[in-house]
Formats: C-alpha cells, sequence, structure tokens
C-alpha cells in the first residue's frame, strides 16, 4: 500500500536502508565504529565515483547477520531511525516493527505517522499502532454515530481508547519523547538520553560523523527537502543519500551547520575539518543544554540497560574464549533466562551449546550437497523422502518472507536451499517437512551454511523433534497428552474454558513445536527463545508454550471459540520479550519431571 | 435473518494459494508474501447470503504438504465445506486431486459440499490446467467448481457464496443436518467413525 506521498523504502536486500555502508560492520573503507569517541568515520575520500565503488563493495559485503539482530541499528540513532521509518509506508511499517523490539517502539513513533489523513487512514487502519489510531480519532471531533461508522471501516478501532473514554489515551511510544523528529533539538535530546550529558557532544560527533559519512552520495543532492520532490519518485539508490543529507539539513540548526555538512560530504574530509565542525557545534548547542537537563532523568533506566548489554556481551565473549560448553552453560543459566545472548556472540555460542554429537565435517556437508543435486534431477524416483527435495523451492520465498533474503533473488536464497537440500539427502527418512525452512533460516541468520548444517541437523536429533518431524501420531499424542496436562496443573481456568470449546493443544503446538516459536513469535523474542531452549532441552519448548497461554489468559478464559482459535493460530505481532519472559519464568518444569509426565502419558 | 454457522476446510496441495485466498476473502488484500501454513491456522468470517441468511465461517486453513495429512484430516470432522484448491499453472497440484477428494469424504460426512477451486486465474499466460479439465473433474466427482484469483480478487467471494448457498440448499431439502456447536476438534489419534459427530443441535435447519 503505497498511499503516502513519499516513495517506501523496502525492507529488502536491494535497497540501501539496509545495505547502506554505513551500516556494514565489516567494510574497513567505511567503517564506522560504534565507539562513540571515534571520530575516524569521517575519513572518508568522497568523491562521487569512488563512492560509487565504496558502495558497491559494501552492498556486497553487507553482512545480513547483522540484519538479524540488533546490531545493525544499535550503530544509528534512535532520531536517526526514525527518519529512515518515515519514509516507510504504513504497512511496511507494520512488517518492520516485527523485526525487533528495538524498532518497535520506533515504528509506533507518532512522527510515522504525521501526514496521516482519511484516506490513509482508511485504508491502512488495520496497519497503525492502537496509539496512533486513538490520537487520530480524538483530533477527528466525532460524534458517536460516525464513530460507529467508523468501526465498520476499521476493526481495530473498538480495541482502542475512544477520546471520549475516561480513561486517559495511551502514550505514544515511550522511549523516544514526544519532541518532534524535524527539529535537531529531538536528534540531540534523544542522543543525550543514551549517555548522559557529558557522553552527549561525543554522541552527536559520532553521530554526526554517521551523518557525514552517510550523506557521500555527492552533491547533486545537496539539498535535504527531499518531502517536498520525492512523490515524483526518487531513484532507489538515491534515496539513502538523500534521506540522511535531509536529516543533517532539515532540523533547527540547518542554516547554521548545513553548509559545513555539506562541505564534509561533499569534498574529501579530514579528521581535522570534522573536529573543526565539532567545535562550531558545541557552540551552537549550548542553548539546548537545558533541555537535555531535563530529560536526561528519564532514561536512566535505557542508559542502565545498555551497560548491562555490553557488560554481558564482555562476559559471554570471554566464555567462548574459554571454548568450554560447560563454562557456558553455567554462566547461561542464570543469565540467560533473565537477558538474552547478546546477539554478536550467538554466533560462537549457539554451536557450543548445541555440540556437534552427530560429528558431521565439512566433507560430510560438500557430500550431501552434491547427493542433493542428484536427488533433484531424479524427482520423484529417489530414496525414501529424499524427493521432498523438490518442495524445498516453493517455501524458500515463504520463510521470513519480511525479510525478503530468502526470496528467489534474495542473497541468502541459495544458502536456505543448500542447508535444507543437504539435509534432506543426510536424513531421506525424515526429508523436507513445511516449518524446517524456518529452523534453518534462523541459524543462517546466526551461522554460515555449514554451521548452520551441523546445527540444523544436530538440533533435530532430538526424540521431540523428531516425533513430530516424522509425524508419529501416536507419540505425538503422548506429547499432546502431557501438554494438556501441564496445562490443566498449571493454568487450570483456560484448561477449561479451551476444553469446553473442544480447542486441544495440537491446534498450538503443531506450529510452535514444528517451528519452535520463530513463526509464532517476533524474531528478536525468538531467538531469546532459543537461547535459552539449548540449555534446557526440548522440556523449555512446553514451557514457553505455558508462558505464552498464562500472557494471554485472560482473553483465553473468557474468549469465545473464534477469538480462542485465532488468538492462537495468529498470535499478536507484537509480543514483549520481557513481559513473556516473566510470564514463562513462573513455571518451573525440570526435563526429568517433563520425562516422567511423558512416561506416565505414554501408557494408556 | 436466518443464521447459519458452518465449518468450512480449505485443503489442496502446497503452494497454490490456500492462505491467500482466505486472506483475499478475510481482509480483502492479497500479499505475495504469506507465510508457509505449518498446521493449521484459523480465519472467521460472518457474510450475507443473498440478503436473506447471515452466515457465520469458520475457516480451517491447513498445510498443504503431504506430510501433514494425517494430522490435517482430523480437522475435517464437522465440517459443512471443503474448498479443494488447486493452482492452474502446476499441473502437478492438479494431478492428484482424486487422493484429496477420496480423504475428504473418507474423513468428512457424506453430505460436505466440497467446492474445487482452481486459483491463480490471473496467470492466464501461465495456465497449463484448461478450464474444461477443472469443469470436467468436478462433473464427473459431483462436486462444485470455479476458477479465482486471490491476488486480482476475480471470484473469490463468490467461491464462498457458491458453496454455502449449496449448503444452505442441502439443509433447506433436509439433506444435510447442521450442527450449531462449535465443532470439536479430535486427539490426533483418535479413529471415530465421523458420521457419529453429526449430531444434530437447534439451529435454521429442519
Amino acid at each position: 500500500m503505497m498511499n503516502r506521498s513519499i516513495s517506501p523504502v523496502r525492507l529488502s536486500p536491494s535497497t540501501p536502508v539496509s545495505s547502506s555502508p554505513v551500516l556494514n560492520g565489516k567494510s574497513n573503507s567505511i567503517q564506522i565504529n560504534n565507539n562513540n569517541n571515534n571520530i575516524n568515520g569521517a575519513t572518508t575520500t568522497t568523491t562521487s565515483s569512488s563512492y560509487k565503488r565504496l558502495y558497491n563493495r559494501a552492498r556486497q559485503q553487507f553482512s545480513f547477520q547483522e540484519l538479524a539482530g540488533t546490531d545493525l541499528t544499535l550503530l544509528m540513532e534512535e532520531s536517526l531511525l526514525i527518519r529512515v521509518f518515515q519514509f516507510l509506508s504504513y504497512h511496511d511499517l507494520f512488517v518492520v516493527k516485527r523485526v525487533c523490539s528495538r524498532w518497535r517502539p520506533l515504528c509506533e513513533n507518532k512522527d510515522c505517522y504525521a501526514g496521516l489523513d482519511m484516506q490513509s487512514f482508511i485504508h491502512n487502519c488495520r496497519y497503525l499502532p492502537k496509539a496512533v489510531l486513538a490520537a487520530y480519532i480524538s483530533t477527528l471531533d466525532m460524534e458517536g454515530e460516525e464513530i460507529d461508522a467508523l468501526k465498520m471501516v476499521c476493526r481495530e478501532i473498538p480495541r482502542v481508547i475512544l477520546p471520549d473514554d475516561p480513561s486517559p489515551p495511551p502514550q505514544l511510544s515511550s522511549s523516544t519523547t514526544s519532541t518532534t523528529a524535524t527539529s535537531t533539538t529531538t536528534t540531540t535530546t534523544t542522543t543525550s538520553k543514551s549517555n548522559g550529558i557529558n557522553g552527549f557532544l561525543q554522541d552527536l560527533s559520532s553521530s554526526f560523523n554517521s551523518i557525514s559519512s552517510l550523506t557521500i552520495s555527492g552533491g547533486s543532492k545537496s539539498n535535504g527537502h527531499l518531502r517536498t520532490h520525492s512523490s515524483n519518485g526518487i531513484h532507489q539508490d538515491d534515496t539513502f543519500g538523500s534521506l540522511t543529507s535531509s536529516n543533517s539539513s532539515n532540523g533547527s540548526l540547518s542554516s547554521s551547520y548545513e553548509s559545513p555538512s555539506l562541505m564534509s560530504s561533499n569534498s574529501s574530509s579530514t579528521p581535522t575539518s570534522t573536529r573543526t565542525i565539532l567545535e562550531a557545534m558545541k557552540i551552537l548547542i549550548k542553548p539546548f543544554i537545558f533541555i537535555l537537563i531535563i530529560t536526561e532523568n528519564v532514561d536512566k533506566e535505557t542508559q542502565k540497560k545498555e551497560k548491562l548489554r555490553r557488560e554481558r556481551e564482555k562476559r559471554m565473549e570471554e566464555a567462548i574464549k574459554n571454548m568450554e560448553r560447560r563454562y557456558i552453560t553455567e554462566l547461561g543459566e542464570e543469565e540467560i533466562i533473565k537477558e538474552s545472548i547478546p546477539s554478536l556472540s550467538r554466533e560462537k555460542a549457539w554451536p557450543l551449546l548445541i555440540g556437534n554429537d552427530l560429528n558431521i565435517t565439512p566433507e560430510l556437508f560438500s557430500i550431501f550437497g552434491a547427493r542433493a543435486e542428484r536427488a533433484k534431477q531424479k524427482g520423484e524416483s529417489s530414496l525414501g523422502r529424499e524427493g521432498t527435495v523438490t518442495l524445498i523451492q516453493l517455501d524458500l520465498p515463504r520463510t521470513f518472507p519480511m525479510l525478503s533474503i530468502f526470496q528467489n533473488e534474495g542473497p541468502y536464497h541459495h544458502k536456505l536451499a543448500a542447508v535444507l537440500e543437504a539435509y534432506v539427502c543426510y536424513r531421506p527418512d525424515v526429508g523436507y517437512v513445511q516449518g524446517m525452512s524456518y529452523l534453518a533460516a534462523i541459524f543462517l541468520l546466526i551461522l554460515d551454511e555449514y554451521q548452520a548444517f551441523v546445527c540444523l541437523s544436530n538440533l533435530l536429533n532430538n526424540p521431540c523433534y523428531m516425533t513430530f518431524y516424522t509425524m508419529n501420531l501416536p507419540q505425538m499424542e503422548v506429547y499432546m497428552r502431557a501438554m494438556d496436562s501441564l496445562l490443566q496443573i498449571h493454568i487450570p481456568k483456560v484448561h477449561r474454558h479451551l476444553k469446553e470449546m473442544g480447542i486441544q493443544p495440537d491446534i498450538f503446538m503443531i506450529d510452535w513445536v514444528l517451528t519452535i516459536f520463530s513463526k509464532a513469535l517476533p524474531l528478536d523474542v525468538a531467538t531469546h527463545v532459543w537461547d535459552y531452549l539449548f540449555l534446557e532441552k526440548e522440556t523449555f519448548i512446553f514451557q514457553v508454550a505455558l508462558g505464552i497461554l498464562k500472557m494471554y489468559s485472560k482473553e483465553l478464559e473468557t474468549g469465545d471459540f473464534d477469538q480462542c482459535m485465532t488468538l492462537l493460530t495468529h498470535l499478536p505481532p507484537d509480543i514483549d520479550d520481557d513481559e513473556l519472559f516473566q510470564h514463562i519464568a513462573t513455571f518451573n518444569i525440570k526435563p526429568e519431571q517433563f520425562a516422567k509426565l511423558l512416561n506416565e502419558k505414554s501408557s494408556p | 435473518m436466518e443464521e447459519f454457522h458452518f465449518k468450512c476446510i480449505v485443503t489442496g496441495p502446497p503452494c497454490v494459494g490456500k492462505s491467500s485466498l482466505l486472506l483475499q476473502f478475510c481482509e480483502k488484500e492479497f500479499s505475495a508474501e504469506l507465510d508457509t501454513t505449518v498446521g493449521v491456522e484459523f480465519q472467521s468470517k460472518t457474510m450475507e447470503l443473498d440478503s436473506t441468511y447471515k452466515i457465520k465461517l469458520e475457516i480451517w486453513d491447513t498445510a498443504g504438504q503431504e506430510s501433514f495429512r494425517s494430522i490435517t484430516n482430523n480437522y475435517y470432522r464437522g465440517a459443512h465445506i471443503a474448498l479443494l484448491v488447486y493452482d492452474i499453472t502446476n499441473r502437478q497440484s492438479f494431478q492428484y486431486l482424486g487422493s484429496w477428494l477420496e480423504e475428504i469424504s473418507q474423513m468428512s460426512g457424506e453430505n460436505i459440499v466440497t467446492l474445487l477451486i482452481g486459483n491463480k486465474s490471473d496467470h492466464n499466460d501461465r495456465r497449463v490446467v484448461k478450464v474444461e479439465e477443472g469443469e470436467r473433474f468436478a462433473r464427473e466427482n459431483n462436486i462444485l467448481f470455479i476458477e479465482t484469483s486471490a491476488k486480482d480478487n476475480t471470484n473469490v467471494e463468490k467461491a464462498f457464496e457458491d458453496a454455502t448457498r449449496q449448503v444452505v440448499k442441502l439443509i433447506k431439502e433436509g439433506k444435510m443436518v447442521v450442527v450449531n456447536k462449535k465443532p470439536q476438534t479430535v486427539s490426533l489419534n483418535q479413529k471415530e467413525d465421523p458420521k457419529q459427530q453429526q449430531q444434530q443441535k437447534k439451529s435454521g435447519c429442519c
């Protein structure tokens, strides 16, 4: 749905947003260091042609592994991200919102919905955050009947708090304040929030660096008024450059530092010139510091979280250096239940946690890769369920379609195909079963092909997953009965209500077990679940399932058949990680307990 | 206005557009980027038929892969409508419809209304299954037939209307009973005579 005046920047690998050089931590030439003190980021030679070359190389090198976690966006300030998000259509915002927990509040920031009018409201009401809906309706000055009419159009309206409701309307996105993002003041205030006043100037300098490096796309687009001419349709490759130059020149300080910033972006800038600019900015910014003092307290919390995250990353890094599975396990036990493994550490932590009991070697992987090629040619006449290899192609583009990287021309298309095809030939008795592509895809977001194959094979080599992937009905029934009795013991009200309506666990559990929640939960929540799953084995799946049911116990106790079924087969896209894990933590099911339960259930 | 409550199951080979049909019917939307259905998904929609009946449809969208058939078979129980979908641009999806049909009648009551849907009719240039072939198959097996496009929203609503109209007709003729109770989902390994499930309950039927 492209009913916004701005051409939407899709979250697809071919667009500059996702593949911009700045986002590429691995490209030496245009590297932006995450360290706030670093001001070398601007030492880029920036003639238009060399930029193109660097840019293309960066695009090739761009690591989607970083896109998978939150790392990509850690390089960018929140205010900058909001600006990027402002260019998305409402539907895309709705999609992008699901990518990670950091993006979600940003996508719900009211600034992303500044241009909302009646027409786009009606077209997009399904995608708009409730807070935005409420705010918009309150501006309409409507009578009860008119609102009733509007309810016919928009099913979400009954669920939002309407303006005449006595309770206060929900706050818009908490983390990014209500100041308008179009003024540089916001940039400064939000920047300051992460590091306090002392860090503020450094922060600013780093974000300034990113800005100046982002704007290296050349002088032709020196003017930042993208909004005014974007409706004519900007060439996609240019969008990001223009977009960021708008960031540097749109603000209230724009007239003062627009020219230096453009200077740095058009001619080759040196660290010295950047410093000069920073000096100039320090003077200009002084009047705004008082605003910072006000807002500083608000985000001590965020600051603390960030610090903790860094610490965890460091500890995890040390654990990995020791390369001892046991050590990680011990470290993990207490930490992961609360916090997930830092996304950068997963690449090393996951293979260690899963292990390689099957002793799979790179040679084995390539042998099965070659065999898969033959199986594809033979088609249906091949051994066992090897024929299912042909089905993989159908499912690749339908795996995490919102990430757009497994699509037919996507950069991860072949990798995903390779891993799955090798697995099918490795286990022709299991073959390819729908749902498997999600598991392989998650591994590929974190690991390389070989590692992903090792992890997938070892993970599936487990009685629980084997039961489900081989569709062993009698044994699946045992797991379902176990789930049923867990539900009865721990959340009896929900159990009773679901039972009354004839909703049995298999309705939701099959999807949840087969994809290990990667389809049902937002990506970041799912990977967090996976972190812990590798420690606790399959018992944790049932614990998470209980957690989800508990989280929605209110709806599941009172809802009718349709509501419960819809909820269970389509979980809301905005599940909060912390909230879910709080609920999960209320259940403590030991693997031995669960094994006993299974044993009981298997004897009729 | 007379009210009915029908259970409808959408089935057919993988990647023929089952979920897309539903999305178009329930939300008036098309997306080329839909997730694979794993297991079963549920939707409900209330529609009006010929401005005389108000029909609530409970739609069960099933996974298409062969492996899932043993599971999804259990969801046929108590269904009034089965939509069997194939892809007109994919010969393979049309080839084995016979076995699908067999399963539908085996797992549900005899009176289930089956509608054969040839989807992706917007890709007429890539068509490999002729309209006549679909029609012939439907005639031979005494089921309804329609070609749709979930992308262009061609015939999507008509498909559901045709099927529900047929159910209403059967009910009016006394050939079908409608269970207004929520259809029970069943345990995976249970093998019961599906006909037993067709208990009658008061509703607008005779």
